[in-house]
């Protein structure tokens, strides 16, 4: 499962987050959260031990007092559309590339929480669960009918919260359409977004949002020298920042993770 | 067989190797983490339905949209008497549901759709683990360790209290009752208010809000009180001295949605006035890092730029009184180079920043420190405030605006008898009166007044003064000495764990209430709060509490509060928003809709009311009763020998510091861990500060103060202004709250109000500290 093979699909999920937009509230977190049922530990003050498949990252510009600058990067799974690192290792395979979506999947009953797809996954994206699911008595009733809690001992990740996709296309269908309107399916991050800085949408139609905002001149992807084409864009004017997605090594080294 | 030593190991050793050969022990291994495993609850399946509702967990009033599920896992809590009851009278479905999610309602004007972390959160708070379920009523004397609680009836529950309340009143001293509120907005603490005034007692007291030095300065200078707001939409040039715009000022959500907006435009310029590197300040186009308090010094120069080089506004200023002796003092007090001296900014740079201001139409000076909670001097408020008559932005579209009131039906006419009207003329506990001081509030003088004796029973609602007053632990301490302490509250807190009897209210989720007009917005709106879910079955609207009370109470109490019920109540107040033709409820205009029945049914299906801003009014007086801005520093600022840095507070979104809302358990994943590491909190210091103090990233120390001295760890920031420690307002909880408790420090604890000279209010926002490494 290295090589993806294109298929004729009118569809590819993708994201772009406006970092400018972007004022580090935690909103999209929460939202991803609360929608795909997630248990919260007590000692979630333990950032080793923190589960978030939103994870908002700070950065600074590194320069001294007062020309100080922080900046924000929500880190969804970047869900690669070109050797996906996580897909090309799992030997069970438990997480594979939907060649009719664009989404990597996560198959929990399949997984054998080998952690190979954990290591291979250059955005610290997936998740492992060491512990068992708790809910505080009373709390299991925030539950979420259409999202599958995890057990103890399998790897997690963001899904671009694709059974929010399964609902849309049923909606459609009884509704005699074969194709979803662009704002049809999005994630809970980009929908519950104060600043709309997250969009969502079908990368492939090209007269949707998403499509017209990869081409802006301020937009790049994580690592893109790794050659995995993630399917999440970010926007930016600061040159800082847009130094910062490619880990700017060898180069400016002012910038630097918070 | 004989077993020798030599072959007893032999033995051994042969087992364990052949034992480990086998598969036994692996599958042993895996077959024990298969049986331990918890594996995870299913979520019960069910139909979903979606409702509007509004948040209240701080003063955004954002609409929101909920996710019900048909939930048949609590079936069996459905069953019994108050089944029948809830479905009646708090309209639930016949089917019993769950809240799944929240979720922004995209119609409602405040939010468009968007939430903030803590609101998304809601939910944790409805089914949290440190709801208060039953009346409770303590069974071991107040200050004497850990509360011990008996679960009582609400009947028993109403009768201690209304016995409590006569046996006061009834000896002559209505006024010695006093009663903490968040905030009194909304026709809930507008009724506990009545309730009190009824009663006789003026004593009704709301949290410190920076919203009581800006009434103090608005009358002044405009000679009308009103709710301070800003068109941020539609100014071009935003000048904040310190506001938390995107962290959490105001209305959250509506900032962050204009702000995005903003971005998107291109064409409008964020200055951000603050010591330290906040988000705020980050996200501006520009960033003046003002020595802390030197914000009112800082607006004087700009001012004396604008004065003297001519950009004022000509014809706005005509209007204006007291202009000349303010022109004179700022030209012989303020000139950009000495205003540098004291507030650390560049005089070109003060010089630039004053000049697109005054020539970028419209422009707005923005008043704040941080969410709203902590507040400067009256003098501060009035110099920056002064910016905004020089610019000509008061009253206009892009400037300053003053929010309207809901119209709302007014209240009948109070009922006093002799005692109520006895009680009312002594003066109030926190020494509110007076032509300067009317109207508000100073919570940071009952520590003193509970210590004294001057109060003989204090009802706290929906308020956490224990924690979250400047200097807590001693109002804790105070409070032990009141004899009877009663707390409504949804969740347990620190301030209900000091009370005699604690009342378990509805949380937002489970009663019908108005929301108000979203803090700061340039108009008037309205949306309600709905019974969609009953999470805690004894649970009470806290109007209909203190209606019950009033009919038990009788006399001119019970006159004063006829209603029947909260419903009641605010349906007729609602009459009040039809009759006046005003606005708009969703999409229909108020004045098309044939009743006010249709009215109610809007605002029952979720609809905000709103209307459009009234811009007008845009005089004032420079010199108010000879008091002209000026900058007027306050005593912690000055540099001493025994404590040479100086502490300031700053709030974060992620740690819940309004509405006595605890940081809900979501938002913990939060946190960041620069901000909280463990049980550990970290205080900002800049990394050269730190050196030399040969610090370095992570150590333990300690913050001495004044007042008290803190444990925490030193997180080496280099966006802190040099000798400035920052320190998060709303960690170091003692709730019971096992998300919360013990995580961190409680930096009020050592926060020192110092009165304002004019007003009296609290000033206080930080205090002198000393850095020692642990």
């Amino acid at each position: 499962m290295s090589e993806h093979h294109e298929v004729a699909s009118k569809e590819k999920y993708g994201m772009v987050i406006d970092l400018d937009k972007c004022t580090g509230c935690g909103a999209c977190t929460v939202a991803c959260l609360s929608e795909n049922n997630h248990y919260v530990r007590e000692d979630e003050s333990d950032k080793l031990r923190s589960v978030a498949w939103m994870k908002v990252y700070k950065v600074t510009n590194g320069e001294p007092f007062p020309n100080t600058k922080v900046a924000f990067i929500p880190r969804p799974c970047m869900h690669c559309d070109h050797h996906t690192p996580c897909v090309s290792v799992c030997p069970v395979m438990a997480t594979d590339y939907n060649p009719l979506t664009g989404i990597v999947s996560q198959i929990y009953t399949r997984c054998i929480g080998c952690r190979y797809c954990v290591g291979a996954c250059p955005y610290h994206a997936r998740y492992f669960n060491w512990w068992d699911p708790v809910w505080p008595e009373g709390m299991h009733k925030l539950l979420n009918p259409d999202m599958s809690p995890r057990m103890r001992g399998v790897v997690e990740k963001c899904s671009f919260c694709n059974h929010r996709l399964q609902k849309a296309k049923d909606k459609a269908y009884v509704e005699g359409r074969r194709d979803l309107r662009d704002g049809e399916y999005v994630t809970a991050c980009a929908e519950d977004c104060p600043t709309k800085a997250i969009t969502f949408g079908n990368m492939k139609d090209p007269e949707s949002a998403v499509a017209k905002l990869i081409k802006s001149p301020g937009a790049f992807r994580l690592l893109e020298k790794l050659g995995t084409q993630p399917k999440v864009y970010y926007l930016s004017n600061e040159s800082w920042i847009r130094a910062l997605g490619d880990n700017a090594l060898g180069r400016k080294r002012t910038a630097r993770p918070a | 067989m004989k077993l020798d030593r030599r072959g007893f190991l032999k033995f051994a050793v042969g087992g364990a190797i052949g034992t480990l050969a086998t598969p036994i022990p692996w599958d042993m291994i895996d077959e024990s983490a298969k049986f331990t495993d918890l594996w995870a609850p299913e979520p019960a399946k069910g139909p979903s339905s979606f409702v509007h509702s509004t948040c209240r967990l701080c003063p955004g009033g954002c609409g929101i949209t909920l996710r019900l599920v048909e939930d048949k896992s609590g079936r069996d809590e459905w069953r019994g008497w108050h089944h029948k009851e809830f479905i009646q009278r708090r309209r639930l479905p016949a089917v019993p549901l769950r809240a799944v999610k929240i979720a922004g309602n995209p119609d409602h004007p405040v939010n468009h759709g968007g939430i903030c972390p803590l609101g998304a959160a809601g939910l944790q708070l409805l089914y949290g683990t440190n709801r208060v379920t039953t009346p409770l009523k303590r069974t071991n004397p107040k200050g004497e360790g850990e509360a011990a609680w008996e679960k009582i009836t609400w009947d028993e529950a109403l009768n201690i209290v209304n016995g409590k309340l006569r046996e006061i009143r009834e000896a002559g001293n209505p006024h010695t009752v006093a009663c903490i509120l968040d905030n009194k907005k909304g026709l809930t603490a507008e009724l506990i208010d009545r309730f009190f005034r009824a009663y006789g007692s003026s004593n009704v007291i709301t949290m410190p809000s920076q919203e009581d030095v800006e009434t103090v300065g608005l009358s002044l200078m405009q000679g009308t009180g009103g709710r301070l707001a800003y068109d941020l939409e539609n100014s071009k040039y935003v000048l904040s001295f310190g506001a938390a715009l995107l962290e959490g000022w105001g209305a959250p959500v509506h900032n962050m949605m204009v702000f995005g907006k903003w971005q998107e435009a291109n064409e409008h310029t964020l200055v951000q006035i603050e010591p330290n590197c906040s988000i705020t300040a980050s996200k501006a186009d520009k960033w003046l890092a003002v020595k802390p308090g030197a914000e009112a010094a800082l607006a004087l120069g700009m001012a004396n730029v604008i004065v003297t080089e001519g950009l004022y506004d000509r014809s706005g200023i005509a209007h204006c009184q007291g202009f000349e002796g303010f022109k004179a003092l700022l030209e012989s007090e303020y000139n950009p180079r000495k205003v540098s001296e004291i507030t650390g900014i560049p005089a070109n740079v003060i010089a630039t920043t004053a000049r697109a201001f005054a020539v970028t139409k419209p422009a707005v000076a923005v008043y704040g420190r941080g969410q709203g909670v902590m507040s400067g001097n009256l003098a501060e408020f009035m110099s920056i405030y002064s910016l905004n008559a020089l610019v000509g932005s008061i009253g206009t579209k892009g400037g300053v605006v003053m929010q309207r009131e809901v119209p709302f039906k007014a209240w009948p006419a109070l009922v006093t008898d002799a005692v109520a009207l006895q009680g009312l003329s002594q003066p109030r506990i926190d020494g509110e009166g007076g032509e300067i001081k009317h109207g508000v509030c100073m919570a940071h003088n009952l520590t003193a007044a509970l210590k004294s004796g001057a109060v003989n029973a204090l009802v706290v609602h929906e308020a956490n003064p224990c924690y979250a007053l400047p200097g807590a632990h001693k109002f804790e301490e105070a409070v032990a000495k009141v004899p009877f302490v009663l707390a409504l509250t949804s969740c347990m807190n620190e301030t209900a764990r000091s009370a005699d009897i604690v009342l378990p209210v509805a949380s937002y989720l489970e009663r019908l209430e108005d929301v108000a007009s979203a803090a700061r917005v340039p108009y008037a709106s309205m949306s309600l709060t709905r019974p969609v879910l009953a999470n805690v079955p004894e649970a009470r609207h806290p109007g209909d509490v203190f209606l019950t009370l009033a009919r038990a109470m009788g006399g001119s109490v019970g006159s004063s509060l006829p209603w029947d019920n909260f419903e009641a109540l605010l349906k007729e107040k609602v009459g009040g928003i039809f009759a006046s033709r005003r606005g708009w409820i969703g999409d229909q205009e108020v004045a098309m809709l044939g009743s006010s029945d249709e009215l109610w049914e809007g605002f029952n299906a979720g609809k905000c009311w709103y209307e459009e801003p009234v811009f007008g009014g845009g005089g004032l007086t420079f010199n108010p009763q000879g008091r002209t801005p000026h900058f007027e520093p306050v005593s912690w600022m000055e540099a001493s020998r025994d404590y040479p840095m100086l502490l300031v507070a700053y709030e974060n979104i992620n740690i819940a510091n309004r509405r006595a809302v605890d940081t809900l358990p979501y938002l913990t994943k939060n946190i960041d861990d620069t901000v909280l590491q463990k049980h550990d909190l970290l205080v900002r210091v800049n990394p050269e500060t730190a050196g030399r103090m040969r610090l370095v990233e992570g150590d333990a120390a300690t913050v001495q103060c004044p007042t008290g001295r803190l444990s925490v760890r030193v997180h080496m920031d280099v966006g802190m202004m040099p000798d400035v420690i920052g320190i998060p307002l709303g960690l170091g909880h003692s709730n019971d709250d096992p998300f919360l408790t013990g995580k961190g420090v409680n930096a009020y604890e050592v926060l020192e109000p110092v009165a304002d000279p004019v007003t009296g209010l609290a000033v206080w926002w930080g205090t002198r500290a000393k850095l020692i490494k642990a």
